[in-house]
Parts: structure tokens; C-alpha cells; sequence
């Protein structure tokens, strides 16, 4: 196990080496975060309620956002290059699970995140003073925190197999763009989805996106009955098993074409 | 016993042809050209425990490819390969444990941490016990002289450094098994003697089978009995360094020395002048005439001084690699 402790520590003293990168990156987190804050305070402005949501429901959504996406899709692994570059070698010689290794970066790199997420959030919190949406029932908060840690692990299958993409081509970004294009939009990052038209939004449902971020943050506002939420921890479940199925089976194949280039 | 044993190795590469510039890109998008590779070509050797022995050849003979497939990065197109009884390919975490594969062109070490991070996650990482760990790093760092850098981010340290610090971080775990790939690449000549003394020192104090490649003929003189030539994914010469000579070497030299001045046509009439520069001339004559030569020689000219050698070993490697026939 110390090997995993060992691995998290040397990823967070990485990015110590780069300071100011990731000051900036975290600054253009809280910039992001407060155009959208002000968005919605102006829309909400003389209103009670916006699309069937509460000023402080909407808040919520917007001020809890990041904290999630850091948790779930916020790491800086790139599978792809690492890959295509050849430095994937380094990982296959050593006698190390080599997605067990991804993960513990991942979880170094969410673990680092999250804790500059919560101090920056209650920084906002204190000198905005906006008025919040509190969950207290214990049965939402159980099912928020599964499902989050769902959505950790689908997030991670799905990443690692469009990174492995990178064993057949060097154009790995191409389709990992277009994910991410998608996945901005659909994940509900930047409105929540149920103010989408009816058919967009049931069809958004049926796709992993609205998983990463909507789906947690909207079981958090108790906006959904028991039976959609389950349903909707019944589609991550299917898609975590589909993407882990999906990563195994691209990297078996995969690794027989890996040319360790430039190695 | 066979430590490493390779029998019908072969390797494919598929590769994209482009044609340069930004045309050349489209069309290769658009009507993508794979020419297939053949990067090793029915490859069959033997390694016994403890040999160490030199992989040699030009660059893109195969060797670097042979030497990952024997470390189980690549997958073989076919033959069979076993190395201390497993298949490389397969990776078991005991096999991985007992080797290790060090490329004098890339980095394992963690660019932004000093090298001693990346000994103590390698540490973990092949369960070395604390006691071990010590005493191999202290050993090491003190044989190659690096004590004093040890807590220095890896990119200030110069290739040199860096090399040894890779080579120490690659022996952690004290493999049986050690694949060198250029190990001393770029190196000033003072820095590739201590990194060969290190290697021929790790060698006999561990029993450990190593096989290198370099470029540098002095790395192989030194290091290796054994030699491997291999071309054009094929071996060409499997055996001890100095029998090289007798496969090879069409020609013998003979540097004569001579009394006085003579007309040097007529010496060119009875065997090939390679070099003049009085009163020393060098002849290349063909092995099985130089009794012959060497008589008239002595007969027709005034010889103050005969000398006959085989051609050295460099001379007759780089004919390989030039790609001249070999009779």
C-alpha cells in the first residue's frame, strides 16, 4: 500500500514544482465560477423562481459545481499522450497494475483539487454571503455521495478509453475533443439540465454526460423522487460497467499494437 | 542453463508513409500508405546465466526492438521467447521484478523530484526491504560518485548524472536479468569508463545476464566475450569478439619497412598498396596469399622490417555496417 501513498505524495510534489501554473489554472476556476454566479444572480433578479428553481437552489447548483466537477473530471492525466509518446513503457516494465497507478494519480491529483476547491469556495461563500440550499435528509446525502463516487469511477473507465485510442491513432484528440464538447454541455456544468426542453432532456439521460455532474448535484436539491434517482444510479452503474468493459477490452488490443515509440 | 532463449523471433511494424508538406499530410489523410516493417526477422539466440554479451549493429538493425520485446513492451509477431522461464509479453509481477530494461535516450526518473524520490517510489514499487535498499544506494551512489546530487530536481543534472542516477534507479530491485540500450549515449569518454566499470562490476557481483547494445566498440571491447551482430532484423554473427577476425576478416596487413627507396609500381604489381609514407608501406593482401606475397616480397625487395596483422576489429565492424559483403 505505501507504493499508492508513495505515488499520491510525488504527484502533489509535481505540481509544487509549478506553482504558478497551478495558482493561474485555480484562478481561472474561481473567474469561471463567478461569471456564472453573476449570470444567474441577474436573471434571478425581481424573480422568485426561474425554470421551477429557487434563487438559492440555483446558487447552490452553481457554487457546488466545481467542487464536483474537481472530484469527478477534474485531472490533468493524459492517458493519450502518454501512450503515443512512449513513456507508457516506464509503467509496463515495472510490476505495478498500471490502471491502478492511473488511478492513484488521478485520485492524488482530485485530492489536491477538491482541497483547493473547498477553501476557495468558502472564501466565495463568506464575501458573496449568498443565501444557500441546505440538504439535511440523510437518505439524499447517502444517495448524493454515492452516486459521486459512481460517477468517480465511470469518469475514469470513460477517460482511459478514449485515451486508448492513442494506440491506433496519433489523432487521439480529435474524438476526445468532441467528448469534451459534449460533455461541457450535457453535463450540466454550466445550467442545470431540467431547463432543457423536455425531449433534449430525457434523451441527455439516457447518455453517461448528465452522470458527471447534473445527476449528483440534483439529487443534492432532493429535486428528483426515489425512483428516478435509482433509475438514474441504474444508468451510471450501466455505463461504468459498459466503459470498464469497453477500457479492458481497447487495452488488451491495444497493447499488442504499442510500438513504445521513441522509447 | 538458458536464461534468455529466442527462438524465431520476428517483428512487424506497420508504418504511415507521408510525403512532406502540408499536401503530403492531406493526401496521407485522405489515402492513408503503410509500408511494412520487418524490424526483426527470425531472430534465434541463447543467453546462460552470467554472460554478458554485446547486441550490436547499425542503427535500425532491431536491436532496441529485440530488447523490448525481451522485456515485454512489444508483442512479438511470432517465434518464442522465454527469458528465466517466463514470456515476456505476459508481464507476471515476478518476472518484471527480476529484470529491467534501461534506455540511454529516455527517463524513468521523475523530471521535477530529485532522483532520490524515484529510488524510494521504486523502492515500494519492487518491494525492496528497507535494510536492502540502503545498502544498494549507498553502494551505488558511491561507486558512481553521485552522492552530492542526490536531492537535486532531475532536470538541472546533466546527462551524465542523469544516466547514472537512471542506471542506479533501474537496479533497485537488483535484477538477474539487465537490458542496456545505449547506456552510454552521449556521454564524454571519462563518464562511459566509470558507467562500463559499473556495469562489468554489477555483472560479476550478482551473476547478472546483461545484454548491451552501444555504439561505441569500446563499451563492447570492454565489456562483452560474446558478440551478437545483427542487420536487417537478422543475425549475422553469434560468437566470441575475437573469432570475429577469423569469420571476417578477408584480409591481413602487412607493413613493411624498407631500406631504401624502390619503384613502388612494382610493388603495387604484386599486392594492393593501402598506405605510402616512406619508408613504412602498408599492403592489404588477401589471407590466402600472404605466405605467397610475403615471399616474394622478401625475395624481390630490400625489406629492412615485416610485419603481418589481422585487420582490427573496428575496421572489419564497420565494414559490417557499411553494408560491404562478407565472404
Amino acid at each position: 500500500m505505501k507504493k499508492y501513498y508513495l505515488i499520491i505524495l510525488s504527484t502533489i510534489d509535481e505540481y509544487i514544482a509549478y506553482v504558478l501554473n497551478f495558482v493561474m489554472w485555480r484562478v481561472r476556476v474561481i473567474l469561471r465560477l463567478l461569471v456564472v454566479y453573476f449570470l444567474w444572480s441577474a436573471i434571478f433578479s425581481g424573480n422568485k423562481t426561474v425554470f421551477g428553481y429557487q434563487q438559492n437552489e440555483i446558487l447552490t447548483y452553481i457554487l457546488l459545481t466545481p467542487l464536483i466537477s474537481s472530484l469527478i473530471t477534474g485531472s490533468k492525466s493524459d492517458i493519450g499522450s502518454e501512450i503515443h509518446q512512449g513513456n507508457l513503457a516506464n509503467y509496463l516494465l515495472r510490476p505495478l497494475s498500471v490502471f491502478k497507478y492511473w488511478l492513484t494519480k488521478d485520485l492524488a491529483d482530485k485530492l489536491l483539487n477538491i482541497t483547493f476547491s473547498i477553501i476557495e469556495l468558502s472564501v466565495l461563500v463568506l464575501l458573496l454571503k449568498p443565501d444557500l440550499y441546505w440538504q439535511s435528509n440523510l437518505q439524499n446525502l447517502f444517495l448524493f455521495t454515492l452516486s459521486l463516487v459512481l460517477s468517480l469511477i465511470l469518469y475514469f473507465f470513460l477517460n482511459n478509453s478514449l485515451g486508448f485510442l492513442a494506440f491506433w491513432t496519433a489523432d487521439y484528440w480529435g474524438p476526445r475533443f468532441l467528448v469534451l464538447v459534449i460533455q461541457e454541455f450535457l453535463a450540466g456544468g454550466i445550467f442545470p439540465l431540467d431547463i432543457l426542453p423536455r425531449p433534449l432532456f430525457i434523451f441527455s439521460l439516457v447518455t453517461p454526460f448528465p452522470y458527471l455532474s447534473y445527476f449528483p448535484l440534483s439529487i443534492y436539491l432532493g429535486k428528483h423522487d426515489l425512483i428516478f434517482t435509482m433509475a438514474g444510479i441504474g444508468i451510471t452503474c450501466f455505463w461504468i460497467f459498459f466503459f470498464y468493459q469497453l477500457s479492458f477490452w481497447l487495452w488488451r488490443r491495444g497493447l499488442r499494437k504499442f510500438s513504445a515509440e521513441g522509447r | 542453463m538458458n536464461i534468455i532463449s529466442v527462438s524465431h523471433l520476428t517483428k512487424y511494424y506497420q508504418v504511415l508513409q507521408k510525403e512532406s508538406g502540408l499536401s503530403g499530410s492531406l493526401k496521407s489523410l485522405f489515402n492513408p500508405q503503410y509500408n511494412l516493417v520487418k524490424a526483426v526477422n527470425d531472430l534465434s539466440f541463447t543467453l546462460q546465466q552470467g554472460e554478458l554479451v554485446g547486441f550490436i549493429g547499425p542503427n535500425g538493425a532491431g536491436k532496441t526492438t529485440t530488447l523490448k520485446v525481451l522485456s515485454g513492451l512489444l508483442y512479438p509477431t511470432s517465434g518464442e521467447v522465454s527469458v528465466l522461464g517466463f514470456t515476456p509479453f505476459e508481464r507476471n509481477n515476478t518476472y518484471l521484478k527480476s529484470i529491467s530494461l534501461v534506455m540511454g535516450q529516455k527517463n524513468q526518473l521523475w523530471w521535477d523530484l530529485p532522483p532520490i524520490d524515484t529510488f524510494h517510489l521504486n523502492k515500494e514499487i519492487y518491494e525492496v526491504s528497507d535494510q536492502e535498499f540502503q545498502r544498494t544506494v549507498s553502494e551505488m551512489t558511491h561507486l558512481l560518485n553521485i552522492e552530492q546530487i542526490l536531492k537535486t530536481p532531475v532536470r538541472k543534472l546533466s546527462l551524465g548524472q542523469r544516466m547514472k542516477c537512471e542506471l542506479i534507479a533501474a537496479l533497485i530491485h537488483r535484477p538477474q536479468v539487465l537490458f542496456l540500450d545505449e547506456p552510454t549515449i552521449g556521454l564524454d569518454v571519462v563518464m562511459q569508463k566509470t558507467l562500463r566499470d559499473f556495469i562489468k562490476e554489477y555483472n560479476r557481483k550478482y551473476q547478472a545476464t546483461i545484454l548491451l547494445t552501444s555504439h561505441y566498440m569500446e563499451d563492447v571491447k570492454e565489456l562483452c566475450k560474446r558478440v551478437i551482430i545483427i542487420d536487417k532484423g537478422k543475425i549475422i554473427y553469434d560468437g566470441s569478439l575475437s573469432k570475429i577476425t577469423q569469420k571476417f576478416a578477408t584480409n591481413k596487413k602487412i607493413t613493411l619497412v624498407l631500406a631504401k627507396e624502390i619503384d613502388l609500381k612494382s610493388l603495387a604489381q604484386v599486392t594492393e598498396v593501402k598506405e605510402i609514407e616512406f619508408p613504412q608501406v602498408i599492403l592489404n593482401v588477401p589471407r590466402n596469399k600472404v605466405s605467397q606475397v610475403t615471399a616474394k616480397l622478401l625475395q624481390k625487395f630490400p625489406v629492412a622490417d615485416l610485419n603481418i596483422e589481422e585487420e582490427q576489429i573496428e575496421d572489419i565492424i564497420r565494414k559490417i555496417f557499411s553494408g560491404r559483403e562478407l565472404s
